[in-house]
Parts: C-alpha cells; sequence; structure tokens
C-alpha cells in the first residue's frame, strides 16, 4: 500500500515544466491545427483535393520552392491545396520543435511519449493526404478527415497539461477534494460519452461528406437520417453535460464557462447543418412553400456554400476539442482529487 | 481506490472499443458503396415493361412473360458495344451522331476525376466532370438515382426517357428536342426551387463538354428502352429465334454481325434523329416577338380571364387564386411510367383528393433496389410566389404557356391565339404582385362548376 501511495504522489510532483517553452509551442500547433482544419475542409467544399495531382511535389516542383506568385495568383483551388500543403508541414514542423523542447524541459515520462505520438499522428495524416492525391482515391479523403479532428485533440490534451489548471487543479479547494472526488464522477462520465459521440458524429458527417457517386440512395438516405439523429443525441448529451457543470458549484468557474461554450457552438452547429443542406440540395420537405424557399437557387461552388459547408465541418472539429479539453480537466481535477492529502495540510 | 481508477480506465476503453467499431462499420460501408461505376441496366424499365404486358398481373413476373437473365445479360451487352462504359464512352457510328456530339467532350465529362496536371491551367481537368458535379444526384447512368435521389423534390431528372421540361423548342414533332442552347441555359441558371444547381462557375469549355454528355446519356438511355422493347417482344416471340431463344443479337460483336448491325441501326435511327434535327442541336424554335403592349393593364385584364376560361383552363390546375391546389393527384411521366397506367387515368381518378393512382401494392423495397422512386405527385406550380424554373423572361413564359412542360401534365395550348398566349404570359408574371383577394371577384361563371 505505501508503495502504491508513493508511486502516486511522485507522478503528482512530476508537474509541467517551469521553462514557458513547452507551452508556448503547444499553443501555436494548436492555433495553427484549426486554420488547417478549416483549409483542409474548402479543400473538399472547393473539389479542390485533385488541383495539385503530384505529391510530395507540387507540379514537380519541391513542395516548399513551388513559386509563390503562381501559388498566390493561380486558380483557386491550386491556391488552397497547396496552401494546405505548406500549413500541413509547418504543422508538421512545429511538432518536432514540440518534440525537442518537451523533452529538453518536462521530465514527465508519458509527456515524453505523447509527443513522439503526436509527431508520429501528424506523419501519418500527411502521408494519408499525399496517398489520397496520389491514388486518387475518395475513401482516403475521408480517412484523411476522419484522423485530422483526432490530431486536433491531441494537441489540445498536451496543451492542458503546461497549463497552471494541471498543476493545481483544486486552487484553494484543497478540503474539499473528497467531496469533489464524487461529485464529479457523473460530469465526467458524462463529458466522456459526449466525446465518443461528437467524434462518432465527425466520422459521420465524414460519410455523408464523401458517399461515393456509386453508392444506393439507400446508403446515402440511411447516411443522413444517422447523421440527424445523431445530431440530436449530441446536441442532448451536451444539453446534460451543461446542466451537470452549472450544478457543479465547487468548479472552478473556467471548467463551468465551457459547458455554456459547448451548448453556443452546438446550437450554431445544427444551424450550420441545416445551412449546409440548403445550401447544397435546397429546402426539404417540410420547409414550407414561400416566396424565399420557392425561389431558392443552389449554386455548386458558390461563395456561401462552400463556406458554410467548411463552417460545418470546423465547427465540428471545434466542438470535439472542447469535449476533449473538458474531459481531460475533469478527469486530471478527480485523478488528484483522489490523491490522499499530502504532508502539507495534515 | 486505484480499483476505482481502473475501472474508470475500463469504461474509457469500452467507449472507445465501441466508438472504433462503429467507425470501422461506416468505414466498410461505404468502401463496400465505393464499387467500380458501371452502366445499370434499366431494370425499371423492364419491369414496367413487362407490367404493361399483363396489368392484371403487377408483380407478379411469370416466367413466360419477363426476359431471362440471359437476355438481360445480352441487352446490356449489346449497350456497352455500342456506346461503351462509363470511363470509356463510344459514340455508334453509321447514324450521324459524331455530327452533332464530339467524342473527345464526352471523355472530359466521362470516367473518374482525373487531371492532366499541368501547372497554371485554369482547368487541369482531364476527365470526370460529370462524376464530379452531377452523378450523386443523376446517376452514374443518368437514371435520376444517385445517392441524394432520395431526399430531393422534384427527383433529379431521369434522362433515359429524352424527356426534358424546360427548352425553346417545339412541344411535339421532329424538333421537340432541346437544343444545346436550353441544355446551357439550364446549366447556367440552375433550376431555382429545386435542387438542380446552378453552374455559372465552370469554365465554358467544361459546361460544353457536359451537355454533350447529357445529350449523349439521354440517346444511350433512349436506345436501351427500345433494345428493351425489343428483347421483349422477341421473347414472347418464341418461333423466331429458335436456334437461341436465349439470345437478343445471336452474333454480336463477332465478325458476321451483319444482320445485328442491320438491327440495331433500325433501333438507333429514330432515336438519333429527333436530337440531330436542327444540325449541331443549337437551332431554336422561331418563336413570335411579343406584340406591342402585352404587358398593359388591359392585356393583364385579358390574360385574366383567359385564365378562368375553358379555353385555357389554367385555374383548373393552378387553382382558383393561382396557388397550384387545384389538381392534387397529378403525375409526371417519369412516374407514370411505373404506375404503368396511361396518364389520364392515373390522373383522374382521384375524386375525393385523396393520393390518387397509386396502387396499394405498389412500392416496396424490390421496387427501390431496382432504381424505381417513391411516386409523388407533381403539383402545378403556385404561380404567386414568382418561381419560373423554367426563366423568368416573358419568353420563357410564353414558351411554357404554348409548348407545355415536357414530361408533365401542364399543357400545351395550341387554342389560343398569339396575342392571348401573351396576354396570359402578362397575367403570370403580374400575379405575385397581386392581392391575393382580387380573383375571388373572378367570373366564375365562366369555370364549370367547383374545383376545389
Ligand atoms: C443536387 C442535385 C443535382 C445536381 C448536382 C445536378 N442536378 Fe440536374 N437536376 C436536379 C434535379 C432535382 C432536376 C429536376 C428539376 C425539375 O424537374 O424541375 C434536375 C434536372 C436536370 C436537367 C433537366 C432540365 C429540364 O429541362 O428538364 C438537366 C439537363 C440536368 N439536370 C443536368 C445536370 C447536369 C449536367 C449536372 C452536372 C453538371 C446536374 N444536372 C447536376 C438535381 C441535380
Ligand atoms: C393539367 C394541369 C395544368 C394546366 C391545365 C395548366 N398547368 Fe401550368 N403547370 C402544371 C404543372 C403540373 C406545372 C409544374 C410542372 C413542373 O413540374 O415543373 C405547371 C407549371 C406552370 C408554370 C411554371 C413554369 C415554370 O417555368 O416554372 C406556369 C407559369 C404555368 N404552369 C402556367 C399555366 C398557365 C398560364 C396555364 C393555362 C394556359 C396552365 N399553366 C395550365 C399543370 C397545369
Amino acid at each position: 500500500m505505501a508503495t502504491d501511495i508513493e508511486l502516486v504522489d511522485k507522478r503528482v510532483r512530476l508537474q509541467s515544466p517551469s521553462s514557458l517553452w513547452p507551452m508556448r509551442v503547444a499553443k501555436l500547433i494548436t492555433f495553427l491545427t484549426f486554420p488547417l482544419i478549416w483549409v483542409g475542409g474548402l479543400v473538399t467544399s472547393t473539389d479542390a483535393g485533385m488541383a495539385v495531382p503530384d505529391w510530395p511535389t507540387t507540379y514537380g516542383y519541391n513542395m516548399f520552392l513551388y513559386p509563390w506568385e503562381t501559388w498566390l495568383l493561380g486558380p483557386w483551388d491550386v491556391f488552397i491545396e497547396h496552401g494546405h500543403r505548406l500549413l500541413g508541414s509547418l504543422v508538421g514542423m512545429v511538432t518536432i520543435v514540440q518534440l525537442v523542447v518537451v523533452r529538453k524541459f518536462d521530465e514527465r515520462p508519458w509527456m515524453r511519449k505523447l509527443v513522439v505520438y503526436a509527431l508520429l499522428a501528424v506523419i501519418s495524416q500527411g502521408i494519408l493526404g499525399g496517398v489520397r492525391v496520389i491514388e486518387n482515391e475518395k475513401l482516403l479523403a475521408m480517412l484523411h478527415g476522419c484522423t485530422g479532428p483526432l490530431f486536433f485533440a491531441l494537441t489540445v490534451v498536451v496543451l492542458t497539461a503546461f497549463t497552471k489548471f494541471w498543476d493545481d487543479p483544486l486552487g484553494n479547494c484543497e478540503a474539499l477534494a473528497g467531496e469533489i472526488h464524487t461529485r464529479l464522477a457523473k460530469p465526467l462520465r458524462l463529458a466522456t460519452v459526449t466525446t465518443v459521440l461528437v467524434y462518432l458524429q465527425l466520422v459521420l458527417g465524414a460519410s455523408v461528406r464523401h458517399t461515393p457517386v456509386t453508392a444506393s440512395t439507400q446508403t446515402f438516405s440511411m447516411l443522413v437520417v444517422f447523421h440527424v439523429i445523431m445530431g440530436l443525441v449530441v446536441t442532448g448529451h451536451i444539453v446534460a453535460v451543461a446542466l451537470s457543470l452549472r450544478q457543479s458549484k465547487q468548479l472552478a468557474p473556467k471548467i463551468r464557462q465551457s459547458g455554456k461554450w459547448l451548448l453556443g457552438l452546438v446550437l450554431l452547429q445544427v444551424g450550420l447543418g441545416v445551412g449546409t443542406w440548403v445550401l447544397k440540395y435546397g429546402y426539404p420537405l417540410g420547409f414550407g412553400e414561400t416566396k424565399l424557399t420557392a425561389n431558392h437557387l443552389v449554386v455548386t461552388y458558390g461563395w456561401w456554400q462552400s463556406h458554410i459547408t467548411t463552417a460545418h465541418m470546423a465547427t465540428g472539429s471545434l466542438i470535439l476539442i472542447n469535449c476533449v479539453l473538458l474531459t481531460t480537466r475533469l478527469q486530471r481535477l478527480r485523478f488528484v482529487a483522489s490523491l490522499p492529502n499530502d504532508g502539507e495540510t495534515k | 481506490m486505484k480499483l476505482q481508477l481502473s475501472t474508470e480506465i475500463t469504461g474509457l476503453r469500452n467507449n472507445g472499443v465501441f466508438a472504433s467499431l462503429l467507425v470501422t462499420c461506416l468505414f466498410t460501408l461505404i468502401g463496400c458503396d465505393s464499387n467500380p461505376a458501371s452502366f445499370q441496366v434499366n431494370e425499371a424499365y423492364i419491369r414496367a415493361v413487362e407490367y404493361k404486358a399483363d396489368v392484371t398481373k403487377p408483380l407478379m413476373r411469370e416466367a413466360e412473360t419477363q426476359l431471362s437473365t440471359a437476355q438481360i445479360q445480352n441487352v446490356s451487352e449489346i449497350m456497352e458495344g455500342l456506346f461503351g462504359t462509363p470511363d470509356e464512352p463510344n459514340l455508334p457510328g453509321g447514324v450521324g451522331l459524331e455530327d452533332f456530339l464530339s467524342l473527345r467532350k464526352l471523355k472530359i465529362a466521362a470516367g473518374p476525376v482525373t487531371y492532366t496536371g499541368e501547372a497554371g491551367s485554369t482547368s487541369g481537368l482531364e476527365s470526370g466532370l460529370y462524376r464530379r458535379h452531377c452523378a450523386h444526384c443523376h446517376g452514374v447512368s443518368g437514371d435520376g438515382h444517385g445517392p441524394t435521389a432520395q431526399f430531393l423534390n422534384p427527383y433529379p431528372r431521369d434522362y433515359r426517357m429524352g424527356q426534358f421540361k424546360f427548352k425553346l423548342t417545339d412541344a411535339d414533332g421532329a424538333y421537340k428536342k432541346p437544343s444545346k442552347a436550353d441544355f446551357h441555359r439550364t446549366l447556367m441558371q440552375g433550376i431555382a426551387g429545386t435542387s438542380m444547381p446552378s453552374f455559372r462557375v465552370l469554365p465554358e469549355p467544361e459546361r460544353e463538354a457536359l451537355v454533350d454528355y447529357v445529350i449523349y446519356l439521354s440517346i444511350r438511355g433512349q436506345t436501351e428502352r427500345a433494345l428493351i422493347e425489343a428483347a421483349y417482344f422477341n421473347a414472347s416471340d418464341k418461333q423466331e429465334d429458335q436456334g437461341n431463344p436465349q439470345k437478343l443479337l445471336v452474333n454480336f460483336g463477332e465478325a458476321s454481325q451483319d444482320q445485328d448491325l442491320e438491327f440495331v441501326k433500325e433501333l438507333l435511327v429514330p432515336v438519333v434523329l429527333p436530337w440531330a434535327n436542327g444540325g449541331q442541336g443549337t437551332v431554336q424554335r422561331t418563336i413570335e416577338e411579343a406584340p406591342v403592349g402585352w404587358d398593359s393593364p388591359e392585356s393583364i385584364e385579358l390574360g385574366r380571364k383567359l385564365f378562368y376560361q375553358s379555353k385555357a383552363n389554367c385555374y383548373s390546375c393552378h387553382g382558383r387564386t393561382g396557388i397550384g391546389d387545384g389538381q392534387n393527384n397529378l403525375f409526371d411521366n417519369w412516374t407514370l411510367e411505373h404506375l404503368g397506367n396511361a396518364q389520364g387515368e392515373a390522373a383522374g381518378s382521384g375524386e375525393d383528393g385523396e393520393i390518387a393512382g397509386i396502387p396499394e401494392y405498389f412500392y416496396n423495397s424490390e421496387l427501390a433496389q431496382i432504381g424505381v422512386v417513391k411516386p409523388r405527385n407533381v403539383k402545378p406550380r403556385n404561380l404567386r410566389l414568382g418561381n419560373y424554373r423554367g426563366g423568368r423572361r416573358p419568353i420563357d413564359i410564353y414558351q411554357r404557356i404554348t409548348g407545355g412542360i415536357e414530361g408533365t401534365p401542364m399543357p400545351a395550348n395550341t387554342k389560343l391565339t398569339q396575342a392571348e398566349a401573351w396576354s396570359l404570359v402578362a397575367y403570370v408574371l403580374n400575379l405575385p404582385y397581386e392581392p391575393a383577394s382580387r380573383p375571388k371577384t373572378a367570373p366564375v361563371f365562366q369555370g364549370v362548376g367547383s374545383n376545389k
């Protein structure tokens, strides 16, 4: 028993490094990954995926030496696709920097491993994207689209582990540790389940988006119905998460706020989803006939169509990382609360 | 405590296992459904032909009245010989198709999406336009049964019947096929109020290739229908080819194929001719200029009267107030074909306002599998919303009134004089701005009884 506690205790003492660099780098990666995902979504929305037919070269050039005037002033789809590649490479390089920095400053063994995984993830994601281009295979495009948010989630976990919150999640409530531990069981479970559901919903969305033209209309209809049902389920879960966070008064306001954020995001997301359908396929049955609906025109690659569709996808990732962030924090909080009080308070 | 932590982790892991299982399922589903693109045999039409042959036994296909698998196989072989595959289109020679369709353009439109990889070209596209832009709605075969079809209203067009709604060509006769200019307009403007998008962002040459491809798919579809009919009548007449009853064309694709070629040509010519009429397929019907004062208040007033008179009879479908509630049991031709009735019969039988003409037994999952969409009524347009799907220029409306909307119950009116037709155009274009109460004072006595 004694050894157990010692072990656990030791782990807690290995807190985030005193240097600020790991956090800065982690922040940079996270803030670069969101636009990366957005541009990646645009690649699909505007069908630019195959605009540059070779990889890792761009039209025969080394990716980084592709003439910038041709890139910036050339056709839109090349601009987007090449831009996505450059941004992806940038994220990859910063992830290498992260590996070096973390290995230098951080002693937590799991963190030293995690950054290796992050690097492997970003490399495989890049290769996946490249193979998708070489093979011109839509299924790979879908896979590529589904792993992107996973990497995003990983960057958020890494970032959280460098925050002040991580070192001292209990703040001045240390005395309440036992209570927090029991009280948080439910919110944590809810948040975990919600995270999983949100990710499934992302995959469903990707399947709707990448349904091959040879699929039957029954398959597509089923996917759409599932996606809508899952949307309702996820919304319900997020409402429940927000409510349970509201009730957990002991929590730091930062965490309690995230319920509101999630709620706002999911409402936005439902709106964007409806918008996406309307902009791609017109008003569905049941919207009624008014001057607005009757005269609605779908415009392929229209500005609204491309951007609302992309926003729908990107907001999906945002919801995912917010769920991951919340789950990670709650998990950490509960873990620390579950530790026996150390010498100071005794 | 250690125990508790580990149960939590197990819980997490269970969640994860469950999730990854589902994700794998989805990928397999999508993966399995992405089989290579091929032209599907028009099984729905085979069914329709068999069904018409014996209306009393709608869905009981008896051995004598149906095509054998070998015959169906034969149909698709012949089709492939004539028109190639979705990846490698082909134009059958000797019937003048090359005069108005370009194989080069067809190849750009067909095939999987690939690029030439030339730097800086506005579109490095080498092939795959149709699959990139159209097939998810209209289907690889142009059967209107792409993945999205089920949820769209109206359904995406099935080209295989060769009927099109919005054109400036004749209602009937030798010049009734839409011209290329008609298709171009549809692609530029889209069809507002439906899910048919505007493709104005595409470069002109790409739209041209797509138009050729739509015509190609239409001709292909019509030929297939003719072939199925021929196969069916061959099959019913067992004496004809005693030697090889399983085959429609015995020697197709082999050396001694003269006879077969003759046969195929016989089928092709009547299909191709109407499309070829008008040279490059771009000649439009010469349409009368609008007379001076066609949109004057008096003209609008005349149009309003005509709307309710039996000569034009618009109100009987579009309703007393023009909101399209005059008839709620109409079908378009694409649906009627599968209902197996003459248009009049199906449309007329809904006395008490229920959805008429769809037999109880009609729709089932088996039919869904072969690409028959669930029958829906076609609604006469609500003329108060200003939704003109075929274009809102006066000439477009004029054409809809005098030429009808092919494939739908909206009739071509031949009884109206030119001036009367233009008055109706003026009235129709004015309807969205007219207070809804106005028509109540309309000359009701002109109509024939009530039309609820
Ligand atoms: C989002 C679904 C969708 C896509 C994508 C789409 N269409 Fe359509 N299309 C439709 C629907 C729905 C109709 C039927 C409109 C109606 O009946 O009023 C239609 C009708 C048509 C018609 C018939 C117009 C007429 O006069 O009867 C043509 C031709 C056509 N589409 C061509 C194309 C081509 C070419 C493309 C690709 C460049 C394309 N469509 C892409 C949904 C789509
Ligand atoms: C037998 C029923 C019927 C009659 C009679 C009829 N219509 Fe229609 N009309 C329809 C239907 C059905 C449609 C919708 C067709 C479609 O699917 O696009 C339609 C569509 C229209 C449209 C819309 C065209 C567009 O571009 O969107 C106009 C305008 C119109 N009708 C005017 C008239 C006028 C004027 C008359 C009298 C001369 C008339 N209709 C008579 C059934 C009818």
